[in-house]
């Protein structure tokens, strides 16, 4: 399991993020990623959300039980450069599953910051809260994202039509699932 | 899919039962059909819920303007042998989009009344609440239950893995879904 550990590190290294908890000090800069046109179109925002909602609700779930947020931070800068959930099931027959959402603001899509993020929260998953499956919905269209989902080992289980509506269309997404290796 | 099928009215005359909403005073016979071996094999729960755990849950569903939860009696005694939730998203980006539930008690299985609780909150979603798209998950073992919903239309859309824990092992399900797009 310490290769989880060390593929986190090295990730995050090559990407020139650190990985580390949100704090409340993230909220301002969280809900600013928000009003992006490609987080906007590949999470359940809408445009034209209030900074001041998005921020209390980031600041609500930094204290919620089972509900892991991690922030990375630009090594030379200390921007921004995303952020990364897990949250665990709370259903008693579904305690050993936990979901992930990714978030990566437009200036640092590209750079590794998402795949930093994702082997920081499957270090979670596998090496700290014995979770047996871990996984996440994306739409079908979200070509880099599902690549990276991919290569950490997520498959596409399920294809829901109609899964969500965005920008005047309806669109469908995949559940990805991954198996604790 | 026929229209017959969807005449709720028909299907719970033929099951012999009477489609209500429920309120927390059901919570004790929601325990007792919801205990039954083959409900907890079948759904999420787990053997031993506690009345006060279900009376809360009813509360909680009954309250939220987007929960509707209803229950199957019998015509004759007025006995609760079943019950059925349809839970619509709040978010405005998938509000098109309804989850749903359901239980029949294990001694009255077989005698229509899934089928009548079905058609009674298709009827909602279709007629009253304009959905799009009712989705559910449903144990990729259970025949019976992908039998009953492929009737109504839903449709496979794939296998979640271990999705849950069920009698000592991880159990996979299917997570199947309905589409209406008609309204005018």
């Amino acid at each position: 399991m310490t290769s989880t550990s060390t593929h986190r590190r090295s990730s995050a290294e090559h990407a020139g993020v650190r990985i580390r908890a949100a704090e409340p000090e993230d909220a301002a800069a969280y809900a600013a990623m928000l009003g992006e046109p490609s987080i906007v179109s590949g999470s359940l925002r809408l445009p034209l959300t209030s900074t001041s909602t998005s921020r209390a609700h980031f600041v609500e779930r930094l204290g919620t039980n089972d509900v892991h947020v991690l922030t990375a931070e630009a090594v030379d800068s200390l921007d921004f450069a995303g952020h990364g959930v897990l949250e665990l099931e709370r259903r008693a027959r579904r305690r050993h599953v936990g979901s992930i959402i990714l978030l990566v603001p437009e200036r640092h899509q590209g750079r590794g910051v998402g795949s930093a993020l994702m082997a920081a929260l499957l270090d979670l998953a596998d090496n700290w809260c014995q979770l047996h499956r871990v996984e996440l919905e994306v739409n079908v269209d979200n070509v880099a994202a599902i690549s990276l989902y991919r290569r950490f080992g997520f498959e596409v289980e399920a294809t829901k039509r109609g899964d969500c509506f965005r920008d005047g269309a309806y669109v469908d997404g995949h559940v990805m699932g991954r198996i604790r290796p | 899919m026929t229209t017959q099928l969807l005449d709720h009215a028909a299907a719970a005359t033929r099951a012999g039962v009477r489609i209500r909403a429920l309120g927390t005073a059901d919570a004790e016979a929601c325990t007792q059909i919801m205990a039954s071996p083959g409900v907890v094999h079948g759904t999420m729960q787990v053997p031993w819920t506690p009345v006060e755990r279900r009376r809360s849950w009813i509360e909680r569903t009954t309250t939220d303007p987007w929960g509707h939860l209803l229950g199957a009696e019998l015509v004759e005694t007025g006995e609760l042998v079943g019950n059925v939730g349809l839970h619509v998203n709040a978010n405005p980006r998938t509000r098109h989009i309804a989850s749903l539930g359901m239980s029949v008690g294990d001694a009255w299985q077989g005698r229509g009344i899934g089928t009548a609780l079905l058609a009674a909150a298709l009827h909602l979603a279709d007629d009253w609440l304009a959905l799009r798209r009712v989705e559910l998950e449903v144990y990729t073992d259970n025949a019976a239950g992908i039998a009953l919903y492929e009737r109504f239309g839903f449709e496979r859309e794939g296998t979640l893995r271990d999705f849950a824990y069920r009698e000592g092992t991880y159990v996979d399900a299917l997570t199947m879904a309905r589409h209406r797009t008609a309204h005018r």
